[in-house]
């Protein structure tokens, strides 16, 4: 695999920010009620993450070490309200959806790991790269957990009945979350460690 | 990493990058602007055809509108008139939810009778708390007033919502008396 | 040279096993278990209807048991299942069904149980909450229409009227009883009828005097320690009292799940403390919850969420309450 490969890989399958470096709990949770919002959220995380870390890669010699953080946030914050700004004009449903959790970008950890972690490290190119792979990543990871919540709890896939006629509602509440992401979390894990990946 | 100039060169940089990041924002908020406006209006237009459909609407100023609960807040009343003649009024309002701001639009006629409800923007519980804004409970209260409408008007298990719908409803009918001059029905 | 056997403690066992306690606690609960499957069941309605009780019950246990089985299996671990823990969950389970489940909530709750509140955490003796109670909150919190249809329970000529709709907590919550019960004649008879659980409720938790029955045998066996079930009731007769709750007491006590609750599931092995102080702070805690959520909070019954809340507490109580050691002078070390 060449090297653009591997670092698409890495963020998609085995250092995925949700299942192994469990970085962005918060709106994993409180997001993956419906499938569609967590293909919603993702993608807009997606946007913010290769974005900021395109920028924070191009400026990594222009920021000094002390005022690093600071500087990460201010490209972190800006990126995250312009797709906050292009979601309410556009797709105001989506933006409807979202709710508190689209400004609430600007805190999750995996976007601020990855400044600090790699785009601070690594050449433009690699770094909008990691971006994009870890985007995939959070995005596939929230789908699937939405996915299992929205059948079971609510008999629906992406708004289509699939035929559940008495769903459980606590898959659509906070415990169901916790569950539901514990469970996927540890069959992912075991199909991942057992495909040879150690991270 | 290059150890720059310490200190004061560093906050120099960190106010450069802000002052770029400040005016690509206030680029995207230009072009935004214009559209999340449009987006708001059309909005606003679907929900009073909603509620009161085929009439002229008219804002009204409701600055002095006090409410008696703080459970819901009016942002917006408008009167209906078709031709010439007055019809109702449609209120826009905002009420405390499960998960927060429940945004509601809520038509009047001039018995002070629900004509529809329209249920907006909200973070209630999907499955649960929205069954209480869905089509089906909310035909329940079509064609009552205000006064008409008990505690017994809910969803069980969706408690919080359905007393939001009922304290907008509640809220509608203080805002129709403050726009029709406080003659009660 | 003679040869030592070397050994960590303990070093004598009693010849006790878990499948014996375990049976014991079955023959315990089965008196009440068959009473509530023939009120609840034929004394209260026909056809079909009148064996789900029994039917429920039974696919409780069975469901639990081959949970278990199965999970051991697929978790390459050996399989426990004489040892009867996951019959008593899987009873206990079916017992705090309503008597109108469709089966297949049985046998979600028992699955639930088993594989989410035991197995996963590493079988018995791992887990950290009530199985059977986590399976009640998970049944509950997912189909709160199915777990609170109670029927109205048909009352024979003579017989007191007031507890034919719905379940005696949910109308003593909401007032409709008061005063109902001021005749002397009135209240012994209501009493009875909640002593031997001609009323609405789940399977198992009706019949007061059989559970009660069963419990003293449980402690004549030494099975359970005593102190549990004691503190948690009067502690709850206590605060009952002090938040303000004007219901008759002793039908109070009769009542929902608290006899179920204070004598079966409290006294879990597991899910409890480790030693008798212990034991008087986790019933004193179970008691006040109780009363407060029955009393003060928006549900008819607390027992079960009480019970969870205080298997939360129980390392916490461990921590703090202490055993005195064995030939130990006056003073007993912290643990």
């Amino acid at each position: 695999m060449n090297k653009a490969g591997k670092i698409l890989y890495n963020g998609l399958v085995t250092e995925n920010p949700t299942f192994r470096l469990v970085l962005g709990m918060c709106p994993t949770l409180a997001v993956t009620t419906a499938a569609i919002n967590g293909l919603g959220m993702g993608i807009s995380v997606l946007f913010v993450l290769t974005c900021s870390n395109y920028i924070v890669s191009l400026l990594r010699n222009f920021i000094p070490d002390n005022v690093r953080i600071p500087a990460y946030i201010v490209v972190i914050a800006s990126f995250s309200t312009i797709v906050q700004m292009l979601l309410q004009a556009f797709v105001p449903s989506l933006y409807a959806s979202l709710g508190i959790y689209l400004p609430l970008i600007v805190v999750n950890c995996i976007i601020l790991g990855r400044a600090e972690a790699f785009a601070s490290k690594h050449t433009p190119g690699e770094a909008f790269l990691d971006g994009i792979g870890m985007g995939l990543g959070f995005t596939v990871a929230l789908v699937l957990v939405a996915s299992v919540r929205e059948i079971l709890g609510q008999g629906t896939l992406f708004g289509i009945q699939v035929g559940l006629s008495q769903p459980a509602l606590l898959m659509s509440m906070a415990p169901g979350g916790f569950i539901t992401l514990g469970l996927v979390m540890a069959l992912v894990n075991k199909l991942i460690v057992r495909g040879g990946d150690k991270a | 990493m290059q150890n720059n100039k310490q200190g004061f060169g560093g906050a120099v940089r960190l106010t450069i990058i802000t002052l770029i990041a400040g005016l690509l924002l206030g680029a995207v908020n230009a072009v935004t602007a214009g559209p999340i406006r449009q987006q708001e209006e059309k909005w606003a237009a679907q929900a009073m055809e909603q509620v009161m459909p085929g009439a002229d609407y008219a804002q009204q100023d409701a600055a002095g509108l006090a409410l008696a609960s703080s459970k819901a807040k009016v942002t917006d009343v408008y009167t209906a008139t078709e031709g010439g003649r007055p019809v109702g009024v449609v209120v826009f309002l905002t009420a405390v939810g499960y998960g927060g701001d429940i945004t509601l639009t809520i038509g009047l006629d001039m018995d002070k009778k629900v004509t529809g409800i329209a249920a907006g923007t909200n973070s209630e519980t999907k499955g649960i708390g929205t069954r209480a804004l869905e089509e089906s409970f909310l035909k329940t209260l079509f064609g009552r007033a205000p006064g008409d409408i008990t505690g017994a008007d809910g969803i069980t298990g969706a408690t919080i919502t359905s007393t939001a719908v009922r304290a907008a409803i509640s809220a509608a009918g203080e805002a129709f008396d403050f726009v029709m001059g406080g003659a009660a029905s | 040279m003679p040869s030592y056997l070397v050994s960590a403690s303990p070093h004598i066992r009693s010849p006790r096993g878990t499948a014996a306690i375990m049976r014991d606690v079955l023959i315990a609960l089965a008196p009440a278990a068959i009473a509530g499957a023939i009120i609840q069941g034929p004394l209260r309605t026909s056809g079909f209807e009148a064996a789900r009780p029994l039917l429920l019950l039974v696919f409780a246990v069975i469901s639990a048991v081959a949970a278990e089985a199965l999970m051991q299996k697929a978790m390459g671990r050996r399989i426990t299942i004489s040892d009867l823990s996951a019959a008593v969950t899987g009873l206990l389970i079916g017992m705090n069904l309503p008597p109108t489940a469709p089966m297949w909530v049985a046998v979600l709750g028992s699955v639930f149980a088993i594989v989410l509140g035991k197995q996963l955490f590493g079988g018995l003796g791992f887990n950290f909450l009530n199985p059977a109670l986590a399976a009640r909150a998970f049944l509950l919190a997912s189909w709160p229409a199915i777990m609170t249809n109670f029927p109205p329970f048909p009352v024979s000529a003579g017989g007191v009227d007031a507890f034919t709709s719905a379940t005696p907590l949910v109308l003593f919550k909401s007032g409709a009883l008061a005063g109902a019960f001021d005749g002397a004649g009135e209240h012994l008879a209501a009493l009875w009828r909640l002593a031997i659980g001609a009323t609405g409720g789940c399977i198992g938790e009706g019949c007061a005097l059989l559970l009660i029955a069963g419990g003293v045998y449980l402690m004549v066996r030494r099975v359970i320690d005593w102190r549990i079930p004691v503190t948690f009731l009067v502690s709850y007769a206590l605060f009952d009292r002090l938040f303000g709750n004007t219901a008759p007491l002793d039908m109070m006590m009769l009542s929902g799940g608290l006899m179920l609750g204070s004598i079966y599931m409290a006294t879990d092995y597991v899910t409890s403390p480790e030693n008798p102080m212990g034991h008087i702070i986790f019933g004193l805690g179970c008691g006040l919850l109780t009363a407060l959520i029955r009393v003060r909070g928006g549900y008819p019954e607390g027992v079960s969420f009480a019970i969870l809340l205080m298997n939360l507490c129980v390392p916490l109580i461990n921590r703090f309450s202490f055993t005195r050691p064995f030939g130990g002078g006056k003073k007993a070390h912290a643990k």
